[in-house]
């Protein structure tokens, strides 16, 4: 799959359910902190977090390089976006169509039938994650974010 | 097989000139440099999924369209740019274009999701030339009024909603705001079909004048599909296109022979002079009939009860009994003037007569349109952050998204389990 690390870090590609949780919680660094995983934004998510101080802890975020944003330009994936757009909103549309077409993991906090359904189509439910998860991989590793982490699983998810 | 970049490059190039926008337009809509426009219409700068759907709002089309194998150049907007290339000037009626075909698509696609049938009867064609003259024009309008309403048997009855009867004839109504001067449109889409959009945001805009303006594009659809758009626009009302639709209109909402037998149930337009011959067997003897002076004159309460009964204005209730000739000009005048005093008004509030809620009317189609998007929400077929978004293109305002949504979730609560969608 393109896009694969070499490294066999997991790619997770996040959605704005995760971002917001993780930024009411001021704990968008532990994404950077995670040894092994690389978290990757689309476009479509940057410009769905439009409260001005998530918007900000996202960019700062950002400049950081606790994560990355990604643009979708292969014609494949914006026609699998395209369709999935009817579905689905901008965001989990981007990165649903990321996940599936470069094999990697989408992290998200919708808990939608609908929404679960068309993941588990398209890239199987082992390869969906939560806020929760994040925050176990933060715990399981030894660390000053380890702290961090706890503080993350009750603000996500139902 | 998907597309080449060099073919969405040549893709994106014809359908910015389809919209006649210029480079520096796209430039100044996307908030990028012309050259990076010009490279992305060479092929030489990769497009994004974010720049793509940007575009594909900007020239009224779906992003799937640009990636299909084959690329229909020729949209529903096409001909209604080439038809009438002023619009490519008027920023405003771009907008509302762009808006119009964004929710065309997305009301297409929920009944899609829904699996809901829409009928789609063969319409009906009219084999006439374009009218050369005003009277062939009202002449043919007022034949199609007569022979639609015989074809799907509407009787002399007065029409049911407008909307219904157009979309169980295939054909797909909204009402959304458009520059003040056009009362509606029709576009012939090869995704949405016949599509009718009536100015709920004009000037005066009432229910009653949204069923003319119903009635009054289906005419288009009827007549003028061959160039696939047509644009009413008040300013326009001597074109001849335009003539046959309101006479095509007026007769379809008022037809003549109901409302000649509704004028005769209150005992009026009977011939000021009857004149008959009664015959034993041997000779004629010749018989007149004389009414009471004044008595089959037509009164503004008539007028006014004539429009309350076909669900129509009184102003158009009187321009059709002028043209069936119950009122002469001097009449039609005098009454005009009462109207215009605001007597029509009192006395519809006197004869107890229900006010059209206008309000109601100009938000059909919102209604319409979020009552779907929440179904297919509660049956799956959409996620939340689609529900929402599809609340925001409708302008609904954050605490109405707030209802729109927890809307949604009851609904899809009290579906419980039944649907058996495993978690």
């Amino acid at each position: 799959m393109r896009g694969e690390s070499p490294a066999a870090a997991k790619v997770v590609v996040v959605d704005a359910t995760v971002i917001i949780h993780l930024a009411k919680a001021e704990r968008l660094h532990l994404l950077g902190a995670l040894q092994g995983w690389e978290f990757v934004v689309p476009d479509q998510v940057v410009e769905e977090v439009t409260y001005p101080e998530q918007a900000a802890t996202l960019k700062a975020a950002l400049a950081a390089g606790h994560l990355r944003q990604e643009s979708s330009t292969d014609t494949t994936e914006i026609a699998l976006y395209a369709e999935l757009r009817t579905r689905m909103g901008k965001g989990e549309a981007a990165c649903l169509a990321m996940a599936a077409t470069r094999g990697w993991l989408l992290a998200s906090d919708d808990r939608g039938r609908a929404f679960r359904r068309l993941v588990h189509e398209r890239i199987g439910p082992d390869r969906l994650i939560d806020t929760a998860r994040i925050a176990e991989a933060a715990r399981e590793k030894e660390g000053a974010f380890a702290d961090d982490a706890t503080h993350i699983p009750e603000l996500a998810g139902d | 097989m998907p597309i080449t970049q060099e073919e969405l490059a040549r893709r994106l190039r014809a359908a910015r000139e389809a919209r006649h926008l210029t480079q520096e337009d796209v430039a100044g809509h996307l908030g990028a440099s012309r050259s990076t426009v010009a490279q992305m219409e060479l092929g030489k700068r990769a497009v994004s999924s974010l720049e793509l759907d940007a575009l594909a709002y900007l020239y009224g089309r779906d992003v799937r369209e640009l990636l299909a194998e084959e690329f229909r150049e020729e949209d529903g907007l096409f001909a209604l740019f080439r038809l009438h290339p002023e619009v490519s000037k008027d920023e405003n009626f771009q907008t509302a274009l762009r808006q119009t075909m964004a929710l065309g698509r997305e009301i297409t696609n929920l009944e899609r999701l829904l699996k809901i049938e829409r009928d789609r009867p063969p319409l009906p064609v009219y084999p006439v030339r374009p009218p050369q003259t005003r009277g062939e024009a009202v002449q043919q309008g007022e034949q199609a009024a007569e022979d639609e309403r015989r074809r799907l048997e509407l009787g002399n009855a007065p029409l049911p909603d407008l909307a219904q009867l157009l979309e169980s004839q295939g054909v797909r109504t909204a009402q959304l705001p458009l520059p003040d001067d056009v009362s509606g449109l029709t576009l012939f889409d090869p995704e949405i079909g016949p599509f009718v959009v009536i100015n709920n945001r004009a000037p005066g805009h009432s229910r009653l004048r949204c069923r003319f303006s119903y009635a009054h594009e289906y005419c288009h659809v009827l007549f003028d599909r061959q160039q696939k758009a047509a644009i009413s626009r008040t300013s326009q009302n001597t074109n001849l296109l335009e003539v046959r639709a309101n006479a095509f209109a007026a007769a379809f909402l008022m037809p003549a022979k109901g409302v000649q037998e509704f004028v005769h149930r209150l005992g009026k337009g009977r011939p000021s002079r009857v004149q008959t011959e009664v015959f034993n067997e041997e000779e004629a003897l010749r018989v007149e009939a004389r009414p009471q002076p004044g008595s089959q004159a037509i009164q503004m309460h008539d007028a006014v009860l004539l429009a309350d009964y076909f669900g129509v204005s009184r102003l158009a209730a009187l321009y059709r009994l002028k043209n069936l000739d119950v009122l002469s000009q001097r009449e039609l005048e005098a009454l005009k003037q009462q109207e215009e005093e605001g007597e029509g008004r009192k006395l519809a509030t006197l004869l107890g007569l229900a006010k059209p809620d206008d309000e109601a009317s100009r938000a059909e189609f919102r209604h319409r349109f979020l009552a779907l998007a929440v179904e297919a929400f509660r049956r799956d077929e959409i996620t939340r952050s689609k529900l929402r978004e599809l609340a925001e293109m409708l302008g609904a305002l954050p605490e109405e998204l707030e209802d729109i949504l927890s809307l949604g979730d009851s609904a899809r609560e009290r579906a419980g389990d039944g649907l058996g969608v495993s978690e």
